[in-house]
């Protein structure tokens, strides 16, 4: 007996899961590359989050500037819209947004 | 513009290596901050960290590598999802057997179907339902 509300194959659900998923992640990739603004705004705060994590683990001092600088230079100067995919997937799962999609794919598979 | 280019890795193979050395950084740094944590930031400390970080960002890289991948996708919680997901059986699997609904014979007009009686849960069920009610019947006496 088929349950939930999706009248379709639970696979059109999970198509469904990860599109949404890769839209959810790809949104800032491609924002950063459209506006120059949006793109230097990402950077300044991805740069403040990679030091401020290394002062943290580290200390404050020489070391954890250097280390952020390099850190910086590759992940934000360099793989600008690989650092925005991994930040969007991050927040998605550290704030629990990922559980509510995959809630609602048990829900429409007719699994939940 | 093709996906690659789109997530910054357009000439991928030229930019792995940056990615692999970004990546021996963050583990140079969670070595730093446990050492630090944990020993101190004296002359032990440095030693300890040069001695570490030459391990295993050099010499058992191939063994510590994959560890960091592993230890990174655990600390931001990404396996957590996939647990999530196998647990909630939020895979697609077409060869699985529906699972057969306990309410069905009251939907049915009292008859179980040939479906209910042949799965093995049934049986189990009904065999324990006996023992409890044996048991009821001799506490009973």
């Amino acid at each position: 007996m088929r349950r939930g509300f999706l009248p379709a194959s639970p696979a059109l659900a999970l198509i469904l899961l990860l599109v949404t998923l890769g839209i959810f992640i790809l949104g800032p990739v491609i924002a950063i590359h459209i506006s120059p603004e949006i793109r230097l705004i990402f950077q300044f705060i991805a740069a403040i989050t990679i030091y401020n994590w290394i002062k943290n683990t580290v200390g404050p001092g020489v070391l954890s500037l250097v280390i952020s600088g390099i850190l910086i230079y590759i992940f934000v100067i360099m793989l600008p819209g690989l650092t925005a995919a991994l930040w969007a997937t991050y927040y998605i799962v550290g704030l629990g947004i990922a559980s509510m999609f995959i809630w609602g794919f048990t829900l429409f598979s007719g699994r939940g | 513009m093709n996906i690659l280019d789109l997530l910054g890795l357009g000439a991928l193979m030229e930019k792995v290596n940056l990615v692999i050395l970004g990546l021996k950084i963050v583990v140079l740094v969670f070595i730093v901050g446990w050492v630090r944590a944990h020993i101190g930031g004296g002359r032990l400390g440095t030693f300890l960290m040069l001695l570490i970080g030459y391990l295993v960002l050099f010499r058992y890289w191939f063994l510590t590598g994959p560890l960091a991948i592993l230890y990174l996708l655990a600390i931001t919680g990404i396996t957590g999802l996939a647990m999530d997901i196998v647990f909630t059986h939020g895979y697609y699997n077409p060869f699985a057997k529906q699972p057969v609904n306990p309410g069905q014979e009251f939907i049915q007009g009292g008859e179980r179907t040939a479906e209910y009686k042949n799965n093995p849960a049934y049986g189990a069920q009904s065999q324990l339902m006996q023992r409890v009610k044996q048991r009821l019947i001799r506490r009973d006496r």
